[in-house]
């Protein structure tokens, strides 16, 4: 394999390019069936995702890609770059994560950043604030299912 | 349009797939569509009325990842029916992934393959590493062995054993267990047998409150190995302990108990004798048993209520560990005797040695004296006036009296002591 094969480039919903190497970006199962179809050529347009979000996902991959001679961090190293990963960021950058690695078809990122939502939502507050969801309910229908949890709203 | 209602369903279900079945209890109230995502099971029972055991771990294992389940209760005397220990190891893993709270487990062998018969029944390692249980209960042919090096229940508040083997092949499996729950306010340790299992001689945990250990049968005693217990407990409110009393506890850490519920038994030279003190008694005669067990008793120091709680059988019984529990409470509000009051039938004038003569009374501070069982008989009433005659406002009499009119006359029969206190309340129900 020369050189140039090695590489790929990634370009964003908002023309931003990435240049990463292959095995880098064929974590993600989208552009890994992309390249296997051989139809686009070195170039992929990646419509969903902006570059601000792609950078992260790119940060992620290199992070956690087996490339010759960067494999060898350790599994409990991996976990804490990870946790500090999502620590920091805020709730759209969250979801746009999510999105975007349902998209490139990342299945770890996906584990990760859905777990991520998970560790900031405990309370029923914070499930209103971070997850910011309009409710569509009743008074008397929000009462009855709480009626029916009872259990968990209790104290 | 807020962020998550972008997201497609499938991916709901995944986050959700990572909260406890409480927090995902707390989704359903978001919004309509919320609510139709996915389940929450909040009771999941498995027992030998299940008639095929094969479809319900089929049924289980084939729930969507985001459905939940609360509690998990698995009853089984294995060998009835043919559930393998790895179809119920494949059960519990499952469970466990699903926001657990609370798991019961209690598996019985049965079998009448020999070999299979003494077989424990050891757990997954995913258990000591759940993050969403909050009570755990184990029962029976449980025997853990080993806990796997994250051992961590970051949310456990309940932990019950009930007949439950630790063998540590490298270091203690029961204090590992204990040190893995960070959150642990109560303990449960049913049919403990400290000769045989030592691993439970030392109850440590800072976080503990309420703490409830209870010894096997005691008729079957063998006190030949039965050294020193310690209990290092700063935060223990309630104890509830039924017990041979044992050499020594070196180490005791009782400063925030205000109540506790006791049944100490005495042992000479490690035997356990078991009715009446009688004049050869070598207990009551031999006044360097007596000094051996004032010292071993802890004192409690911040107690103020106090059940005594004897283990009455055929023969009758002694309070022969209660005139040193009293002098080992300096603080104490309200004594419980959770008993019928302790005389001779046959001299029901005498006071048992046991008591000491009741001196133990003139240096106890509490002030209330309950009594759950009374039949107004002349030896309770001759036991009565020496209580009354010392120290208290309020005697609180749970009678088993037929009618008003009896109820009455037990009042009357006690207000004709000579009491120690004229403001002494006596309260007949």
């Amino acid at each position: 394999m020369s050189k140039s094969e090695k590489k790929i480039v990634l370009k964003s919903l908002d023309n931003e390019a990435f240049e990463v190497e292959k095995a880098v970006a064929l974590q993600s199962q989208t552009i890994w069936v992309m390249c296997e179809d051989k139809c686009v050529g070195n170039e992929i347009p990646l419509e969903n995702v902006t570059g601000q979000i792609l950078a992260k996902v790119i940060d992620y991959c290199k992070k956690h890609a087996v490339v010759d001679g960067d494999g060898d961090e350790s599994s409990e190293e991996l976990k804490n770059w990870d946790t500090e990963f999502t620590k920091n960021m805020d709730q759209s950058t969250l979801f746009n994560m999510i999105l975007a690695a349902n998209y490139l078809n990342i299945k770890s990122l996906l584990n990760l950043t859905c777990q991520a939502v998970a560790d900031k939502t405990k309370t029923i507050d914070e499930f209103h604030t971070f997850l910011n969801i309009e409710n569509n309910f009743t008074p008397e229908e929000e009462a009855q299912i709480c009626q029916e949890n009872l259990w968990a709203f209790d104290d | 349009m807020d962020s998550i209602s972008s997201l497609p369903n499938e991916i709901i279900c995944h986050i959700v797939s990572s909260l406890s079945a409480k927090e995902a209890a707390f989704t359903t109230v978001l919004s309509k569509r919320w609510l139709n995502l996915f389940t929450i099971i909040p009771n999941l029972h498995f027992s030998d009325w299940v008639e095929k055991p094969e479809s319900f771990v089929g049924q289980l294992v084939a729930l969507p990842d985001s459905s939940r389940v609360r509690k998990f209760t698995l009853l089984k005397r294995l060998g009835l029916f043919e559930l393998a220990d790895e179809h119920v190891h494949c059960c519990l893993c499952n469970v466990l992934k699903r926001g657990l709270m609370d798991l019961e487990l209690n598996i019985e062998r049965v079998s009448h393959n020999d070999i299979d018969k003494g077989k424990p029944f050891s757990l997954p390692f995913e258990i000591f590493t759940c993050q969403t249980l909050v009570t755990l209960k184990l029962g029976t042919s449980v025997v853990i062995y080993q806990l796997p090096e994250n051992a961590l229940l970051p949310a456990l508040k309940t932990l019950i054993l009930d007949k439950v083997r630790f063998y540590g092949l490298c270091g203690c499996a029961f204090q590992k267990l204990l040190s893995a729950c960070p959150v642990l306010e109560e303990l449960v340790i049913d049919s403990v047998d400290w000769e045989d299992w030592k691993w439970s001689r030392t109850v440590s945990s800072p976080t503990l409150q309420r703490l409830n250990i209870n010894r096997t049968q005691h008729f079957y005693f063998d006190g030949s190995d039965f050294g020193s217990i310690t209990f290092y407990t700063p935060k223990l409110v309630y104890l509830e302990y039924a017990d041979f009393i044992p050499d020594e506890y070196p180490v005791v850490n009782f400063d925030s108990l205000v109540e506790a519920m006791l049944d100490l038994f005495m042992t000479v030279d490690h035997t356990w004798n078991v009715g009446f003190a009688g004049d050869d008694d070598p207990i009551s005669s031999n006044p360097t048993n007596l000094l051996g067990l004032e010292e071993s008793i802890p004192i409690f120091e911040n107690l103020n209520r106090l059940s005594y709680t004897p283990n009455e059988n055929d023969d009758g019984y002694c309070m022969r560990s209660l005139p040193f529990l009293l002098t080992k409470s300096p603080n104490l509000e309200t004594l419980v005797l959770e008993c019928s009051l302790h005389y001779d039938q046959h001299k029901p004038e005498s006071v048992c040695k046991c008591m000491l003569g009741y001196s133990c009374l003139l240096s106890c501070p509490a002030k209330v004296l309950e009594i759950t069982k009374y039949e107004g008989t002349k030896g309770e009433l001759e036991q009565m006036k020496h209580f009354l005659g010392k120290f208290l406002e309020l005697v609180k009499i749970r009678a088993g009296a037929r009618d008003d009119e009896e109820k009455l006359r037990f009042t009357m029969d006690l207000l004709m002591f000579p009491r120690a206190s004229v403001n002494c309340k006596i309260e007949v129900s």
